[in-house]
């Protein structure tokens, strides 16, 4: 596991399991994903652009050899602005065999939450489709968006593999 | 004590398995893929003992064994047939060639082992 | 992945070693023989079977049933001792291999292989799947007048024919056998033929050294090697006539079993040695004592042993002087060469950067690692380099078994199958390969009947020809069958709904065959398989970076023409710029380039666009809407013209970058196909570049529909 940093409550007890999860900003809101699935933080550097790609998928990028696809939830999921500026950066994920980055505006941090700290999502729809929301949490100040990022990447909707992929 | 020896089988998983044992006991291996081969392995480096099949391509084992003994260096070192059965006949030419002994196949790992040691006179 | 077996089933004493961890190699092993096996099985000759094919049979089936032995697998022992003893009744020429023999041993093959399967995946064998196999190889090995033959003597021998040699080499007094280079003694003999027996002894007159040659090289061969190797007063070469003789207890069909013992010394150690000429009885007798057959191994001797002579099977399944490694290895050195290469142009690029224009040493320097790794990386490339016949060696059983269902008489002529692709490339070759035989056999080669009818030969003929073509690979399937009819490609591509025209050329009707799910066989056809098409094969092909062309001739034949580079992992390409983004074109498909003058770049009455080249005009393409790239117009810029699928068409790029050879990264790795887009790269910059899909995108902008839909990203072929 990882040697973690600030865990989001004091007093937490050791004994109930937590999961860890990186907070990541996008726009106003905060989002978490499952830390084991991120495997690096880069800066946002050039983007090879895809031909006929969505607007939501920027490109490729190069990593470390490997070929992988820049998605920009800001996008996908409507938010009125989708800037790029210093701190913007890309949040390596391996999910389903797959390297996939996604564009944040802002890396928060790594936080632990133990299962009932994580409340169900609300049945309001929010920016993203409640389907890929596994759970409210809180860190400090921030409501936490817990995303389903494996079933989000995987979903036809993004189309971010073939159809055959995903079996 | 720590011997060398080489093995001689067509079959590189009676070889691995082979070297597996031998290795276990603290002996080091060289390998061979037939006759021909390990007449050649033991030409470039004198082996303390030769463990070798029967049936293998290029050269079998009981020509191996005559040649091995035709040759000075290799007069007295110990050489062990890998045989299939126990019959009168593989021992006949066994004894014929000159092998020290023989060992049937499947092996039982202890077996071997004891009898490396007492050919080659370790421990 | 594979399960790990779940059992260990190998039977062995008490204190046995877990034989576990060496199933796999059991595994591979039993299954490389099986294919040797099969490989020969498919060569025999009814009439005068192979001597030296007939020895590898036996000897495959006597490994596998040593080791199934081993590792407790019994009922494939019992088959392959069953194996053995038809091969060696056939060796003796008491059983002819006619076709109904091979095909059961062919059947056999398979069963096991199956049980193989079965054991490898759930640790088990099934006792009884090999039992109707079993009884009907014993009703061939008993006396079935049919299949049995007495040796005809009229019948020649197999060509190559062996003999025996005495080899004596004489050494005087004081000089013992040490002094001789038996390290290149033996390996001469060993690569001449087989060494049956040694001989060896000192004596007052010197030492002699006495070796028997089995080989089918001639006298003066023989005796030239060993004098130039040993000099002439050292060395007597002599034909050695002996006839075989039997064991002590050659009738036993079992040799007797002395008790328990399972190891043992014998009791005197005498060595081999005795004085001159006593031992020339023991000469030529070698027994095989776990055979079971007679307790003679008469088939060592007579099998023609020259290692010159040893056919590609064997070569290709026991190659004696490679290695076997890991392909994990192979790949991950692959991956480190590419790597070393995109490094090296970094390199370059940054010593250009600081000025390497004026230092010549450092320019050297760079020049040189630049040499010095493509060097590397090619010599890696060829590590993965396979020869095609591993590939071809499936056909014949394919088109055999095929062939027979269909009741069709058919012949299959490979050639070239020492070409060499690259390991991956030949690994997704396999596939559309064996598809488009198949489409021959069923769909191309007509009955004998009508054959005959149309006055043909009643046998048809599959030509597989492979050969090396301008930097890249060609296969070609040939048949000379019906050929394609047009009329009803056409009749179903109307039914499709494709567009069609009465002037379309044959070649442009052909293509029609590679649209998704089109298939001609109305019922579809279990032989060629779910009427999975020419579709998939086109597909496919297109995937590996090649193409697939189609020349036919109704009543006459088709052939299908595979094109293919040479690697899936380097390219050639031309870096372009294109509307501000850089892209790779693949030199192979560039024709020529040029600057189109004003007045050069024509419409067709608000259509396509076309630029002149010399004496013709060729249809320029619209990048901007193949591509999606806003600001292509290709007016300004200079024309790439290309070709592909014996089309051409220009490309309108703003500027040439520079020549480059790229290493070829997967897009769908960790993305999806995109239309038009064959792969990407990363260039010296760190920066990814996208490999341009040639023969789609003129595919798409040629096609007579409009050429935009087939490349919209959701229209992707699925």
């Amino acid at each position: 596991m990882h040697n973690s940093t600030l865990s989001s409550r004091a007093g937490a007890t050791a004994v109930t399991p937590t999961r860890e999860y990186l907070a990541f900003r996008l726009g106003d809101e905060v989002y978490a994903i499952d830390i084991l699935k991120v495997q690096e933080i880069r800066v946002f550097e050039a983007v090879t652009k895809l031909p006929g790609a969505p607007d939501y998928i920027k490109g490729v990028i190069n990593l470390r050899g490997l070929i992988a696809p820049v998605l920009d939830l800001r996008v996908k999921f409507g938010f009125k602005e989708a800037a790029y500026g210093p701190f913007t950066v890309v949040v390596v994920l391996y999910v389903h065999d797959r390297l996939v980055a996604v564009v944040a505006d802002a890396v928060i941090d790594v936080v632990a939450l133990t299962e009932d700290e994580i409340k169900p999502p609300p049945e309001f729809a929010t920016s993203v489709n409640v389907e890929y929301v596994m759970g409210l949490g809180a860190s400090g100040d921030h409501m936490l968006i817990l995303l389903d990022i494996e079933k989000l990447v995987s979903s036809q909707e993004l189309g971010l593999f073939d159809a055959e992929a995903t079996a | 004590m720590r011997k060398l020896v080489l093995t001689v089988d067509d079959s590189a998983a009676i070889r691995e398995m082979l070297s597996y044992v031998l290795k276990s006991a603290g002996h080091k291996v060289i390998e061979a893929e037939d006759g021909m081969d390990g007449l050649q392995k033991a030409l470039s480096r004198q082996v303390d003992l030769v463990i070798t099949d029967q049936s293998m391509p290029k050269m079998d084992g009981i020509t191996l064994v005559k040649a091995l003994r035709a040759l000075p260096q290799y007069k007295k070192v110990p050489i062990l047939l890998l045989t299939t059965e126990s019959s009168d006949s593989m021992k006949d030419e066994g004894r014929t060639a000159g092998a020290t002994g023989w060992l049937v196949k499947p092996f039982d790992p202890t077996k071997l082992i004891e009898v490396v040691d007492k050919v080659t006179g370790g421990r | 992945m594979r399960k790990p077996p779940s059992r260990p089933t190998p039977g062995a004493g008490p204190g046995a070693v877990d034989l576990t961890r060496f199933l796999p190699m059991f595994f591979q092993e039993t299954e490389e023989h099986l294919a040797s096996m099969e490989g020969h099985l498919l060569r025999l000759d009814p009439r005068s079977p192979d001597a030296e094919a007939l020895h590898s049979i036996f000897r495959a089936a006597h490994s596998v049933k040593g080791n199934s032995t081993i590792f407790g697998a019994k009922p494939l022992a019992d088959v392959m001792h069953q194996i053995e003893s038809i091969l060696d009744q056939m060796r003796k020429e008491e059983l002819r291999p006619t076709s109904d023999v091979i095909s059961l041993l062919l059947e056999t093959c398979d069963a096991v292989r199956e049980e193989l399967r079965r054991l490898k995946d759930s640790g088990d064998t099934d006792q009884t799947a090999l039992q109707p196999l079993h009884e009907r190889l014993e009703r061939l090995t008993r006396a079935d007048t049919d299949h049995k033959s007495r040796p005809d003597p009229s019948i020649e021998p197999a060509a190559g024919r062996s003999e025996r040699f005495r080899v004596e080499v004489h050494l005087p007094p004081g000089q013992g056998i040490a002094t001789l280079p038996l390290a290149e003694l033996y390996a001469e003999l060993g690569a001449l033929g087989r060494i049956e027996d040694v001989q060896a002894s000192d004596g007052a007159a010197g030492t002699l050294l006495l070796l028997f040659l089995l080989t089918s090289e001639r006298h003066d061969t023989v005796r030239a090697k060993l004098v130039s190797l040993l000099g002439t007063n050292t060395v007597r070469v002599e034909h050695h006539e002996t006839a075989l003789q039997p064991a002590p207890d050659g009738d036993a069909i079992r040799p007797a079993h002395t008790g328990d013992t399972a190891f043992g010394l014998f009791s005197d150690e005498r060595s081999a040695l005795g004085s001159l000429g006593s031992s020339s009885s023991s000469i030529m007798r070698t027994t095989v004592f776990d055979s079971t057959t007679a307790g003679r191994r008469a088939v060592d001797h007579d099998s023609s042993p020259s290692m010159l002579g040893r056919r590609a099977t064997d070569r290709m399944f026991f190659d004696r002087s490679s290695i076997r490694v890991d392909v994990d290895k192979v790949d991950r050195l692959l991956n480190l060469a590419g790597e070393l290469v995109i490094a090296q142009s970094i390199l370059a690029e940054a010593a250009q950067r600081i000025g390497a224009a004026n230092d010549a040493g450092l320019r050297d320097s760079v020049a040189y690692v630049a040499r010095q790794t493509r060097e590397l990386q090619e010599a890696v490339m060829g590590i993965r380099l396979l020869p095609l016949d591993y590939l071809f060696s499936r056909l014949p059983r394919l088109v055999r078994d095929l062939a027979q269902k269909l009741a069709k008489d058919v012949e299959l002529v490979t050639q070239g199958g020492d070409t060499e692709l690259d390991k991956e490339m030949i690994e997704k070759l396999a596939d559309p390969l064996m598809h488009l035989v198949r489409n021959s056999l069923d769909h191309g080669i007509e009955s004998p009947q009508a054959r005959d009818a149309a006055g043909k030969r009643s046998r048809g003929t599959v030509q597989i020809r492979a050969s090396h073509q301008g930097g890249g690979i060609l296969v070609e399937v040939q048949d000379d069958g019906a050929g394609f009819d047009r009329d009803r490609i056409l009749r179903t591509a109307e039914r499709r709904r494709l567009a069609v025209h009465p002037d379309m050329t044959d070649e442009q009707v052909w293509q029609l065959a590679f649209a998704p799910g089109f298939s001609t066989a109305d019922a579809v056809s279990d032989v060629s398989g779910r009427g999975v098409g020419m579709d998939v094969v086109n597909r496919n092909i297109r995937a590996l970076g090649g193409s697939v062309e189609v020349r036919s001739k109704r009543g006459q034949g088709t052939t299908i023409a595979l094109r293919l580079p040479l690697t899936l992992a380097i390219l050639d390409g031309m870096s372009v710029e294109i509307g501000g983004e850089s892209f790779i074109l693949p030199l192979s498909f560039i024709a020529e380039a040029l600057v189109p003058q004003a007045g050069q770049v024509k419409s067709i009455t608000g259509g396509p666009r076309v630029v002149q080249v010399r004496d013709s005009y060729v249809p320029l393409l619209d990048l901007q809407a193949l591509l999606h790239i806003p600001e292509a117009s290709g007016e300004n810029g200079i024309a790439i013209v290309v070709e592909a699928d014996g089309r051409q068409a220009a490309l309108g790029v703003d500027r040439l970058l520079g020549q480059q050879q790229v290493v070829i990264k997967s897009l769908e790795a960790n993305y999806r196909h995109v239309p038009g887009i064959a792969g990407a790269t990363v260039l010296g910059s760190g920066r990814v570049a996208l490999i341009l899909d040639v023969s789609a995108l003129l595919r798409a902008g040629l096609a007579p529909i409009k050429g935009m839909e087939e490349l919209a990203p959701e229209a992707v072929e699925r």
